[in-house]
């Protein structure tokens, strides 16, 4: 048996169906690492009271003689974005620091439902602002690999959480890459699902138009569990798709051999750091000797995706965050009138870059500038989508760097809001043309890990997960563990 | 490129947020320096470019009934919980408009 802290979903669930192992051995094996080591690295907010309890139920379902599925007696965290009834939903924010949600996100219903314990929830940064989780109102998460180092962000707690052995699987939300950059500076697997097939009922609103709710894993194969339970159309999110469900994931073929494989010529290009574009292409050798075929794709607006990119995300930020008026919950400071109690909860309770973001966004929308700012970002969006379409008439995937850089020191890009921005240029474009992005890890600079982006067709999850499987069952880079002191 | 302190003032009143003289310091430096980057934006030709409003990809069945769904006991106890400001189960908000008659 594997040492239980890094027992991957599949081998966990086979053991606990099998009757080998109880989900609260397994629960509780988590917990005491959790409490040994998470003082270091602050993945988590908030542990649940509930999650023995939970395993208890999981337990018994299955001496009850029940059929249960693969996220049955599975410990996860839940990013605190992401409303799980009993725990708070903090959004990484002082203004909802108190907040109780008053129902469970369709996701985490999907996985209750399964059977899945909800050990509790993670940090990140504040509204799922920042790249480094350095924006949460309650403390920066460390990398596992090295504490001095940021785990990445948004989703920073889940991926840390993940790769620190405290759970084998997280959910967090993708904006511009919050799942995926995370999931390559900790050395996990994470998803961005296809803009709409992951419902966003109970997902706090960031930027709509951009929010996902996505998986991260050890291996790819646990990604594609998580993703398979939580994906399909769920009524209470208008934007959610009705496109028919995965097939199951025994149905994805084991070889890759015959995938097309675009190489995007406005991504490898000089200044790209030598260390990264040389995993990167390691990994496509490997995908190449599987018997995938590789070119090379042109995306010829990737250059203005940055800009577009920041802008539709003030614009949409901005309006969803003056939901948090003082009135209906989180922080209020009354005022003498309405404009002081709005002006003064929000003044005390948002960090720097949600107000930042407010009034960038209140900036772009106001009047006069609409049509030089959101009009034209949407308008660019829609010739990055074009960039894609055409693409993928040639290839099956595309692949990237996921980060342009391994994980900085904490502290290094906190003052510079831009250059925190740029270390987003990879994933922003997945989250632009609503296409599914995965990120796998496929090397080593520094001693910290370095991840493979693979972007797909919308709603073709599978092939990315065909090409990440394969991937791993040739390589070994996911069986590294950090050493925790 | 710097915004002055009058238009970081107007922006943070739009977004209702009250910020500190450091604030409106700092700011003035760091939403310079970010409008400066996106308007790069305004080199592409998107002349006719249908915008991308959605971010869905694929047709969305968005229309639906307007239909009052009832919640149950539990979820209508969380949300009358989760307001600043309420007696029993009376939520109180501040006055939208004044009452000008007794000035």
């Amino acid at each position: 048996m594997t040492d239980m802290a890094h027992m991957t979903i599949a081998e966990a669930g086979r053991l606990f169906r099998a009757k080998r192992l109880s989900s609260r051995e397994l629960t509780q094996a988590c917990l005491d690492r959790i409490a040994m080591h998470d003082p270091s690295v602050h993945a988590f907010l908030e542990i649940s009271e509930t999650a023995l309890a939970e395993a208890d139920a999981a337990d018994a379902r299955l001496a009850s003689g029940e059929e249960l599925p693969p996220l049955a007696g599975i410990p996860l965290g839940i990013k605190s974005i992401i409303l799980v009834k009993g725990l708070k939903a903090t959004a990484g924010s002082r203004i909802l620091e108190d907040y109780q949600p008053p129902y469970d996100a369709t996701a985490v219903e999907r996985l209750r439902r399964a059977g899945a314990v909800f050990l509790g929830m993670t940090n990140m940064d504040e509204f799922a602002m920042g790249s480094s989780t350095e924006n949460s109102a309650f403390g920066p998460t460390k990398n596992p690999w090295n504490l001095e180092r940021v785990p990445g962000g948004t989703s920073g707690g889940s991926a840390a959480a993940v790769a620190a052995g405290f759970v084998p699987g997280a959910l967090g939300s993708d904006t511009g890459g919050s799942v995926r950059q995370p999931a390559a500076l900790c050395g996990v697997v994470g998803l961005k699902p296809t803009y709409g097939r992951v419902s966003r009922y109970g997902l706090i609103a960031a930027a709509s138009s951009l929010d996902n709710v996505g998986p991260l894993a050890r291996t790819v194969e646990d990604t594609a569990l998580l993703f398979q339970t939580i994906h399909g159309r769920d009524p209470r999110d208008a934007t959610s798709s009705s496109e028919a469900a995965m097939s199951p994931i025994s149905s994805i073929p084991s070889d890759v051999n015959g995938l097309r494989l675009g190489i995007p010529k406005e991504y490898f290009v000089e200044g790209m750091d030598a260390d990264i574009r040389a995993s990167v292409m390691d990994a496509v050798e490997t995908l190449k000797r599987g018997g995938a075929e590789v070119c090379e794709v042109s995306l010829p607006h990737a250059e203005y995706a940055l800009a577009a990119f920041y802008i539709i995300v003030f614009c949409e930020e901005s309006s969803n965050l003056s939901r948090f008026d003082g009135m209906r919950y989180g922080h209020s400071a009354p005022g003498k009138d309405l404009l002081e109690t709005y002006m003064r909860t929000r003044g005390e309770a948002f960090g720097p870059e949600p107000k930042r973001r407010i009034m960038l966004g209140s900036y772009a929308l106001s009047k006069g500038y609409y049509d030089a700012y959101y009009k034209k970002a949407l308008q660019v969006r829609q010739l990055i989508r074009r960039d894609f379409e055409e693409a993928f008439k040639d290839v099956d995937a595309i692949v990237t760097p996921t980060s342009p850089s391994v994980a900085w020191k904490l502290g290094e890009k906190v003052d510079d809001p831009l250059t925190m921005y740029l270390s987003d240029i990879y994933t922003i474009s997945a989250n632009l043309a609503g296409i599914p992005g995965m990120s796998v890890p496929c090397g080593f600079v520094q001693n910290l890990p370095v991840g493979l982006q693979l972007m797909g067709r919308p709603f073709d999850e599978a092939t990315l997960f065909r090409l990440g499987m394969h991937y791993q069952s040739v390589t070994d880079w996911h069986l590294r563990r950090p050493t925790l002191a | 490129m710097q915004l002055t302190t009058e238009e970081v003032r107007r922006i943070a009143t739009l977004g209702r947020l009250e910020l500190t003289e450091d604030e409106v310091e700092r700011y003035r430096t760091q939403l310079g320096s970010v409008l400066e980057y996106v308007a790069k934006l305004q080199e592409v030709d998107t002349k006719g470019i249908e915008e991308a409003a959605y971010g869905s990809v694929a047709e969305i069945a968005a229309l639906r009934l307007d239909e009052a769904v009832r919640s149950d006991a539990d979820t209508h106890t969380r949300l009358l919980e989760a307001f600043p400001s309420r007696q029993g189960n009376l939520l109180e908000v501040q006055a939208v408009f004044a009452d000008r008659s007794v000035e």
